[in-house]
């Protein structure tokens, strides 16, 4: 695990997003209308928020595969984590934009949304445990 | 000794950044429309189907760098595995 940090760790890419922006405690509440169009909004703020790290995520996987002669490369296990990393946070999103768009119970939606944090959560902590890091 | 090998080691650092800054300058151009993209719905009520639309193919882009295989390897295990 150290070699591979040794070689992430190059890749160290910050991206700077507004905090504002963030989702963590969102709740819903109101008309079944205004529900549905904050479940969306939550959805897509979080769905816009995973794009980042994937961003960072291209990038490493970008890279020449290790080892190289340059200090910076990308490690195919790694590169393998993650590929799996992102597929879990994707379907886990796409199920929670699915959701929201087509009911307005708010429950379901909340649900939704629940469910498709911790996916991503746990998504991301995949890619910082391989040296991928952002800040949001 | 040791100076010949820190410049060779600070060449390689060098040359490494150089090689990724395009690769940096692109992320950042491929961020600053998601962002953008979340400013805008925060002030909306709902996100509209073409910005949904914008998202999806926006997602589908970085899955198509993140599992193009192109670059890949066979891992050190499967090597070992296949000689043996």
């Amino acid at each position: 695990m150290r070699h591979r940090t040794h070689h992430l760790g190059a890749l160290a890419l910050t991206i700077a997003v507004l905090t504002s922006l963030s989702l963590n405690g969102c709740g819903l509440a109101g008309t079944s209308s205004n529900v549905n169009n904050r479940a969306q909004t939550s959805v897509f703020q979080l769905k816009s928020g995973w794009q980042l790290p994937k961003a960072a995520a291209a990038t490493y996987v970008g890279l020449p595969r290790c080892p190289q002669a340059t200090a910076i490369c990308a490690d195919q296990k790694a590169v393998d984590q993650i590929r799996l990393a992102n597929k879990a946070g994707d379907d886990a999103i796409d199920a929670a934009e699915k959701t929201v768009r087509t009911t307005a119970d708010q429950d379901t939606a909340q649900a939704a949304i629940n469910a498709a944090q911790s996916a991503i959560a746990a998504a991301e902590k995949i890619l910082t445990d391989y040296g991928i890091t952002w800040s949001s | 000794m040791n100076a010949t090998k820190t410049l060779t080691t600070v060449n390689q650092y060098v040359t490494a950044a150089a090689q990724l800054l395009p690769q940096l300058i692109a992320l950042g151009m491929e961020i600053v429309p998601l962002i953008e993209g979340m400013l805008t719905v925060a002030k909306q009520d709902v996100p509209t189907s073409d910005q949904w639309d914008a998202l999806d193919a926006q997602e589908t882009a970085l899955n198509a760098r993140i599992n193009d295989t192109s670059g890949d390897v066979a891992a050190a295990t499967d090597i070992a595995a296949g000689a043996g």
